[in-house]
């Protein structure tokens, strides 16, 4: 019987909130005393009042940047000056999201609304469908080019929360396109892990490509999967360090009977190995880790049942091979952090919710694009559209 | 006297292995709150004012006199979303109203001042939307209209009652729509 849940015992009481206090470790965790080092920054990107970046590719020694609540897209040139050329993706409101293709093209997603398809080098916009999938819903998320053809990953978008079907419906991790928008093959499955949210919330993954591989990094446990074409399963698996025991995840979900649509309010009670990752075109990964948790009281009405989460104690970026060997450990800057992103050569965004883009090398051949100056600043007007 | 003890300790480990074993299997809990508009009844009816200058009237008022069904849309002036509503919306929701094949309308309701409501909405206007502010007090009307967030719609059929309640601003898709506005 392990300490935790000894614990538990103990106090008699419901299970997640009797174990506050320090972080809880196990036998074979991983050690997170080698200090971090500084993250080697080698440019800022300060977006205007009006474009909050949301989406950044890079494209050869460009950057295309999506953003705003109206879909704005623009370039950053190789000598970090504004092009004067706009794009503009369909957009109910911010969100955008950009992943690199090929022949210098961009691919897009978003669900804001549902949506994805491509950008051309002169951000020329081709809309495509999305389709309906096993639960009934067209649900869009990270895509990707693999072995020429459009793989999407609906578990990617973290900020999509996914109900799932009762009685329990299987579906896959992701799947391919089809050129009509439908699916034409399915990759991986979802577990059914009971409750409305905990099955989605137990999927959500970082993905990517790597040559002929399908990458993906599940955030609750850490473990990695590699999936190839016309495969039932992954080619191979892995496993982040760990760096303390998950607690069981739980939810709590309140409704009002009038509210047919988006009323469902969820508490989800857990704690994630890995906030968020980017898998680089290399295979390699940087993953922004927690370190640690703690039980964390919250005054609630009587009728909440778990008074409290999960709260992370310490946080660090940290620099992997494909197959999880660790290469490097960062310190991360203050501030909210909402999305990172690895472009080529080494060169990784951090998008920081005060309009922040931080840029940082990890080696690379810096001499295959000329460095961008310390600051680049996007003077963008996104606009709605002139109906 | 000893073994009374022991029977008694292991008796109340037990106990709470038990409650342990119970709390732990129950991963999802669902609350479900009573208060606000009940489906497929009367939608509830707040005191307001039209936009063009007409006096107070009872929102149920309003929507016997649009005749058919009223997507009824509670918004804030400080809502982001809702600030970008009122620039698409004129067009979004004519077209939306076109695809179900029944006389539908809006009512755009907000709880502010009258100049701030008038100045919220005034760069937008369709003749099939109604703009109007709440001049009950905002507190125990939203609860009484169950507006946990804004925006909120809420479709209300012909003969006044509430089918269908949205929060956000997804449009309700027309095969939801359709049999609740046609029927009439």
């Amino acid at each position: 019987m392990n300490r935790y849940l000894l614990c538990c015992i103990v106090s008699g009481v419901v299970v997640t909130s009797a174990c506050d206090g320090e972080p809880l470790r196990g036998a074979a965790l991983a050690d997170v005393s080698v200090p971090p080092s500084p993250l080697p920054v080698v440019a800022k990107i300060i977006a205007s009042d009006s474009f909050h970046v949301s989406g950044i590719a890079q494209i050869g020694c460009s950057l295309i940047v999506a953003g705003g609540e109206w879909g704005t897209i623009a370039r950053i040139n190789p000598d970090g000056r504004l092009d004067t050329v706009r794009g503009r993706v369909p957009s109910a409101g911010p969100g955008t999201r950009l992943e690199p293709a090929d022949s210098g093209r961009v691919l897009f997603w978003s669900n804001n609304p549902s949506t994805w398809g491509v950008l051309q080098p002169d951000l020329a916009v081709e809309s495509m469908t999305v389709p309906v999938d096993a639960w009934g819903k067209a649900m869009s998320g990270p895509v990707f080019v693999l072995h020429g053809q459009y793989v999407m990953v609906p578990f990617g978008d973290l900020r999509a929360r996914r109900e799932s079907p009762r009685p329990w419906v299987p579906a896959p991790l992701a799947y391919v396109l089809a050129i009509d928008g439908g699916q034409k093959s399915q990759i991986g499955r979802i577990t059914d892990r009971g409750g409305e949210f905990l099955s989605w919330a137990a999927a959500r993954v970082a993905a990517g490509v790597q040559g002929d591989t399908l990458v993906l990094l599940n955030l609750t446990d850490g473990s990695l999967m590699g999936w190839v074409a016309h495969h039932d399963s992954p080619a191979w698996t892995d496993t982040l360090p760990k760096y303390f025991e998950n607690p069981e995840p739980r939810e709590e979900v309140w409704r009002r009977p009038w509210v047919h649509v988006g009323g469902a309010i969820v508490n989800l009670i857990g704690a994630l190995q890995v906030e968020m990752a980017a898998i680089a075109a290399d295979g390699s990964i940087f993953a922004v880790r927690n370190y640690g948790i703690r039980w964390q009281s919250v005054k609630l009405p009587r009728y909440f049942k778990i008074k409290g989460g999960w709260e992370v104690t310490s946080r660090g970026l940290e620099h992997y091979t494909t197959h999880g060997d660790l290469i490097g450990r960062f310190l991360l800057p203050e501030g909210d952090l909402n999305w990172i992103r690895a472009g080529r050569n080494g060169r990784v965004f951090l998008g920081y919710s005060d309009e922040v883009i931080i840029v940082a090398q990890f080696g690379g051949t810096p001499g295959d694009c000329a460095p961008l100056p310390e600051r680049v600043i996007l003077d963008i007007n996104d606009r709605p559209p002139a109906w | 006297m000893k073994s009374l003890r022991s029977s008694l300790v292991v008796a109340l480990l037990s106990a709470l292995l038990l409650i342990q074993i119970l709390s732990v299997r129950d991963v999802s809990r669902e609350v479900v709150f009573q208060r606000g508009p009940v489906t497929d009844s009367l939608f509830p009816s707040v005191p307001v004012r039209l936009l063009e200058g007409r006096s107070e009237m009872h929102l149920r008022q309003l929507l016997r006199e649009h005749g058919g069904c009223t997507l009824v849309v509670v918004m804030d002036v400080s809502c982001s979303i809702c600030q970008r509503m009122r620039i698409e919306w004129p067009r979004r929701f004519t077209a939306w109203a076109d695809s179900i094949g029944g006389s539908v309308q809006a009512v755009w309701l907000v709880a502010e001042s009258f100049e701030d409501t008038r100045e919220f909405f005034g760069a937008s206007y369709s003749d099939r939307i109604s703009r109007a502010q709440i001049t009950s007090d905002p507190d125990s009307a939203f609860q009484m209209l169950g507006v946990i967030g804004t925006p909120m719609m809420y479709l209300v059929d012909a003969r006044g009652r509430m089918r269908l309640g949205i929060a956000g601003n997804q449009l309700p898709t027309p095969m939801s729509v359709t049999p609740v506005c046609t029927a009439e």
